[in-house]
C-alpha cells in the first residue's frame, strides 16, 4: 500500500563533500506520509548535514533532495513552507516570553489574525506551554525550551518535520514526554525525520530507520527488516533437566552456534541467523532426547543492529 | 426608586460605550499590526524590555533635566532677556546624539550579530521572511527607538524655541539630520555585523565598531556645535538653492541607504541565491543620481565645464571602488541562479548585468563607466552650445577620457591578475580589494620613487603616467595641461590600452558573459555516474 503513495521526503543520490571529507556520500531513501523515520549514526556520520540540506540551509554537492515533491535546490521557498525544522541548538531570544516567541515565528511564516492566534493556541496546548505562556524563555528548563522549539517548528502546520537530536540532554521524563509528542504528531499525519543517539526510544517511535556511517547509508527499513537482512545475532538460554554437558557437545558439532557456556542446568549460546532456525533447533534437541525445560532467546535490539551494522569508523 | 434604577443603567451604558470604543481602537491597532514586519514587532518588544534601553532612556531624561537646570543657572539672569535657545539646544543635541550615534547603531549591530551567534538566524532564514525584510525590520525597530528618544527630549526642544534665538525650521532640520545620520549608521552597523561569523572576530569587531561610533559621535558634537551655536549663515531658508541642495543631499542619502540595505541583505542571503542584483541596482542608482545632479548644474551654469570634470572624477572613483569589490566575486553561478536565467536572448543580455560573477560584474562596471563618459560628452556639448569656443568642452572631454582610461586599465589589469590567481586559489573580495589598492599604490609610488632616485626633484614630468592622481592634479591645477600635445597622445594611448584590456577580458570571459539557462547535471541524480569521487563544490 505504501508503495503506491508518493514519498514526502526523498533523498536521491545525495552527496555533500567538504574538500576531501565526504560528509554525505550517495545517500538515498524515501519517507512516506505519516511515517516516523529514525536517522541514526555516530557523531560525524552525516545526519545533521543531510538534515540541513533538507531544511534548505545547505546545498548538496551532487544529487537532490525533495520535500513533498519540491526540490531543495530548485524550489527552496516551497520547501520551507512545507517544512518544520528543529535544529540541535535551541535558538531562543532574550527578553521574550513563550507567547511572544511563538507569535514572532507565526508572523514570520505569514500567519495573520485569527489564523495566527489559533495556530498559537493549538501549539501551546499541544506542547503543554499554555501555562507558561507569559514566562520569559530564559527562565525555562531545558525540557521546556525543547518543547518551545518543537512548537516553533510546527507553528505553521508543516507536512514534514525534521528534528535533529530533539532528546539530547533531556532528563528521562522530558524524553518520554517528547517521545509522546512526536508520536502524537505522527498520528496527526505529519511525516517526521528524527535523529537521536537514544536508540531505544527511536526503536519505539520509528516506523523506519536509516543507519548512516561515514556519510554512507548502511541500512534502511523497519528495525525487523534490518534485523532480517543482517542475520542478527541472538543469545539463547536453555534449561535442561539432565546432561547439560552432553547438550553442549551436541550443539558444538552443529554449525552456526557458538559462545556455548554451561552453568549447572543452564546452557547459553549465541546464534546468528533466522529466528525460524531456533524453532527447528529446539525440535531437534527434543528429538535427540534432551529434556528441555526452558528455551528462550534474547533477540537483538536496535542498539545491537546499530552495532552490527556500523563499524565505529570516523572520518 | 425609578431614578435610582435609571442612574446605574446609564453609567453602565456609558462604561459599555467607552469599553467598546477602546475595544474598537484596540482591534483596529491589532489589525494594522498584522501588516507590520514581524522583525519590527519582535525587536521592539525586546528592545523596550531590555535593561540597556531602560538605563539609556533614564540617563537621557536625567541628563537633559540636569542640563536644563545647569544652563539656566549659568545664563541667569541673562536668560530672561537674551536669546539663549542655541546654547541650550547644543546641550540637548549632545545628549541626544549619544543614543542616536552610539547606542542605537551599536544595538542594531549586536542585534544581527547575536542572531548569528545564537543560531536564531538559521531559524529566520528558513521562514518565509526575505533577507531584505529582516534587514528592514531591524532598521525600522532602530527608528522606533530613535523616535522614543526624540519624544523624550521633545519638551526640552520646545523649551529652546521658547527661549528664542533658534527658529522651528532649524530645530526640525537639525533633528532630521541627526535622525537620518542615526538611520544610516544603524544600517552600517547591520552591514558590519555580517562581516564575520567567528566569535573571536566578532568580539574584536564589536570593539572596532563601538570605537567607530564614538569617533563619529565626537564629529557629530563638533558639527552640531558649529551649525547650531557658532554659525547661522547656512540657514538660508528663503533661498531656493538651499532647498535644492537639501533635496540633492537627501537623494544621495537615500541612494546610500538603499545600497547599505542591499549590501546587508546580500550578506545574509544564502550563497546560492543571486546576491548581486540588488547591489548593482543600487550602484546604478547612484551613478545616474550623480549624473542627474551634476547634469542639472552643468545646464544651469553654462561654460562651467569643471562641473563635468568633477562629475566624472566622482564617477571614476565610485566605479573603481565598486569594481575592486566586484572583481573578487565568486565566478561560480549557483544552480538556483542558473535556473532563473531567461531563455530570450534580449532579456538575457539585459539581466546579464545583474547576475553575480566577476566577468559579468566587470562588464557591468566598464559599460556603466563608459555610459557616464558618453553622457558627459553630451552634457559638454550642451554646456558650450551657446559658446563661441568649444576649447573648454574639449579639454573636459580629454580629461574625462583620460580618467576613464585610467580606471578601465586598473580594473582590467586587476581582473586579469585575479583570473590568474583564481587558477591557484579562490581569490575572494578581500583579496581583490587589497590587490587593487596595491596596484594603485604601485602606480603612484613607483614613478615617484623613480623620480626621487633619478632627478631628486618633484617637478612636473611625464614619468607619472601610471598615476591617476597626478593626472587629476595637473588637470585641475593648470588649464593649459589638457591642450599639450603630449597629453593628447597619452590619453589616446590610454584609451587604446583600456579598450585592448577590456577586449582581452571580454575574450577570456566569453563563456561566462552570457550564461544559458540550464539544469546542472550534478543535481540530476539519474545522470550521475555510479561513483562520485571528486566533484566541485557548487558554491566554491
Amino acid at each position: 500500500m505504501i508503495a503506491t503513495r508518493k514519498p514526502v521526503i526523498e533523498l536521491r543520490r545525495l552527496h555533500r563533500f567538504f574538500g576531501r571529507t565526504k560528509a554525505v556520500n550517495d545517500v538515498s531513501f524515501e519517507v512516506y506520509p505519516g511515517q516516523v523515520f529514525g536517522y541514526i549514526g555516530p557523531n560525524g556520520a552525516g545526519k545533521t548535514t543531510s538534515m540541513r540540506i533538507l531544511a534548505t540551509l545547505d546545498l548538496p554537492t551532487a544529487g537532490d533532495a525533495l520535500i513533498d515533491g519540491y526540490s531543495v535546490i530548485n524550489d527552496p521557498d516551497r520547501v520551507r513552507r512545507r517544512l518544520g525544522f528543529m535544529p540541535d541548538a535551541f535558538g531562543v531570544y532574550a527578553n521574550v516570553n513563550c507567547r511572544e516567541y511563538l507569535d514572532f515565528f507565526a508572523r514570520s511564516y505569514g500567519l495573520r489574525g485569527r489564523e495566527r492566534r489559533l495556530a498559537m493556541d493549538k501549539t501551546m496546548e499541544f506542547t503543554g506551554l499554555d501555562v507558561l505562556a507569559e514566562k520569559p524563555i530564559s527562565g525555562l528548563s531545558k525540557g521546556m525550551k525543547q518543547r518551545l522549539c518543537l512548537g516553533r517548528s510546527m507553528i505553521h502546520d508543516p507536512a514534514v518535520m525534521i528534528l535533529d537530536e530533539p532528546a539530547a540532554g533531556l532528563d528521562p521524563r522530558a524524553r518520554i514526554e517528547l517521545r509522546e509528542m512526536i508520536a502524537r504528531l505522527a498520528k496527526h499525519g505529519k511525516t517526521i525525520l528524527v535523529s537521536s543517539h537514544i536508540l531505544t526510544e527511536l526503536a519505539e517511535m520509528c516506523d523506519v530507520v536509516g543507519i548512516i556511517e561515514q556519510g554512507q547509508l548502511l541500512a534502511t527499513g523497519s528495525v525487523a527488516d534490518i534485523q532480517r537482512g543482517q542475520l542478527t545475532q541472538s543469545r539463547v538460554r536453555v534449561r535442561v533437566l539432565e546432561n547439560t554437558e552432553g547438550l553442549a557437545q551436541w550443539l558444538a558439532e552443529k554449525e552456526g552456534y557458538n559462545e556455548i557456556v554451561t552453568d549447572g542446568e543452564l546452557l547459553h549460546f549465541s546464534h546468528v541467523g533466522e529466528r525460524a532456525e531456533e524453532a527447528v533447533l529446539l525440535k531437534e534437541m527434543i528429538e535427540a532426547g534432551f529434556r528441555i525445560a526452558e528455551f528462550g532467546a534474547r533477540h537483538s535490539t536496535l542498539e545491537d543492529v546499530f552495532l552490527n551494522v556500523t563499524k565505529g569508523r570516523v572520518q | 426608586m425609578s431614578t435610582v434604577d435609571v442612574t446605574p443603567d446609564q453609567s453602565t451604558q456609558q462604561e459599555d460605550a467607552s469599553h467598546s470604543l477602546w475595544q474598537v481602537v484596540d482591534q483596529r491597532l491589532e489589525t494594522i499590526g498584522e501588516y507590520f514586519n514581524p522583525i519590527l514587532i519582535k525587536e521592539t518588544r525586546q528592545a523596550l524590555k531590555s535593561r540597556q534601553f531602560a538605563v539609556t532612556f533614564a540617563l537621557v531624561l536625567l541628563t537633559s533635566w540636569m542640563w536644563s537646570l545647569l544652563a539656566i543657572y549659568l545664563r541667569y539672569p541673562g536668560i530672561l532677556y537674551s536669546p539663549d535657545g542655541p546654547f541650550l539646544m547644543v546641550g540637548y543635541l549632545y545628549i541626544l546624539l549619544f543614543p542616536l550615534v552610539v547606542i542605537i547603531p551599536f544595538s542594531a549591530f549586536r542585534s544581527l550579530a547575536s542572531e548569528r551567534e545564537d543560531g536564531t538566524f538559521e531559524l529566520l532564514s528558513i521562514s518565509t521572511l526575505s533577507p531584505r525584510q529582516i534587514i528592514i525590520g531591524k532598521l525600522v525597530s532602530s527608528i522606533v527607538q530613535m523616535l522614543v528618544y526624540l519624544s523624550a527630549l521633545a519638551p526640552c526642544l520646545a523649551f529652546t524655541y521658547l527661549l528664542r534665538g533658534i527658529d522651528i525650521v532649524t530645530i526640525a532640520y537639525v533633528l532630521l539630520c541627526a535622525f537620518l545620520a542615526s538611520v544610516l549608521l544603524s544600517g552600517v552597523g547591520l552591514v558590519l555585523a555580517c562581516i564575520t561569523r567567528q566569535r573571536h572576530w566578532q568580539s574584536a569587531l564589536s570593539v572596532i565598531v563601538i570605537l567607530l561610533f564614538i569617533f563619529l559621535f565626537v564629529i557629530g558634537l563638533v558639527i552640531s556645535y558649529a551649525s547650531v551655536y557658532e554659525d547661522a549663515s547656512w540657514r538660508e531658508y528663503d533661498n531656493p538653492d538651499f532647498w535644492c541642495t537639501t533635496v540633492a543631499f537627501f537623494s544621495v542619502y537615500a541612494s546610500y541607504l538603499y545600497l547599505i540595505i542591499e549590501v546587508a541583505a546580500a550578506q545574509i542571503t544564502f550563497e546560492s541565491e543571486n546576491r548581486s542584483a540588488g547591489i548593482r541596482r543600487g550602484l546604478l542608482l547612484q551613478h545616474f543620481l550623480t549624473i542627474g545632479w551634476f547634469g542639472y548644474l552643468a545646464i544651469r551654469f553654462p561654460r562651467e565645464v569643471e562641473i563635468l570634470m568633477v562629475m566624472m572624477t566622482i564617477l571614476c572613483l565610485h566605479w573603481f571602488i565598486m569594481g575592486s569589490f566586484i572583481n573578487g566575486e565568486s565566478p561560480v553561478l549557483s544552480p538556483r541562479v542558473k535556473r532563473t536565467i531567461p531563455n530570450l536572448l534580449a532579456d538575457r543580455i539585459w539581466r546579464n548585468w545583474l547576475l553575480p560573477g566577476p566577468d559579468r560584474g566587470y562588464f557591468f562596471v566598464i559599460t556603466s563607466l563608459v555610459s557616464g563618459l558618453l553622457i558627459m560628452a553630451g552634457l559638454a556639448w550642451l554646456n558650450t552650445f551657446d559658446s563661441l569656443s568649444t576649447t573648454n568642452a574639449s579639454k573636459a572631454f580629454v580629461y574625462c577620457t583620460g580618467l576613464v582610461g585610467f580606471t578601465i586599465c586598473y580594473l582590467s589589469v586587476g581582473r586579469l591578475i585575479l583570473r590568474l590567481l583564481n587558477m591557484i586559489f579562490r581569490a575572494d573580495v578581500f583579496v581583490s580589494v587589497i590587490l587593487h589598492l596595491i596596484m594603485l599604490m604601485g602606480g603612484v609610488m613607483l614613478p615617484l620613487g623613480f623620480q626621487v632616485l633619478t632627478n631628486r626633484t618633484m617637478d612636473r614630468n611625464y614619468n607619472h603616467w601610471t598615476n591617476p592622481f597626478w593626472f587629476f592634479y595637473e588637470s585641475f591645477n593648470d588649464s593649459s595641461f589638457m591642450t599639450l600635445p603630449m597629453v593628447g597622445i597619452f590619453v589616446f594611448f590610454l584609451t587604446i590600452m583600456g579598450a585592448f584590456l577590456f577586449l582581452l577580458n571580454l575574450l577570456l570571459g566569453t563563456r561566462s558573459f552570457l550564461p544559458k539557462r540550464e539544469n546542472d547535471p550534478r543535481f540530476q541524480p539519474e545522470l550521475l555516474p555510479a561513483k562520485l569521487d571528486d566533484v566541485a563544490d557548487p558554491l566554491a
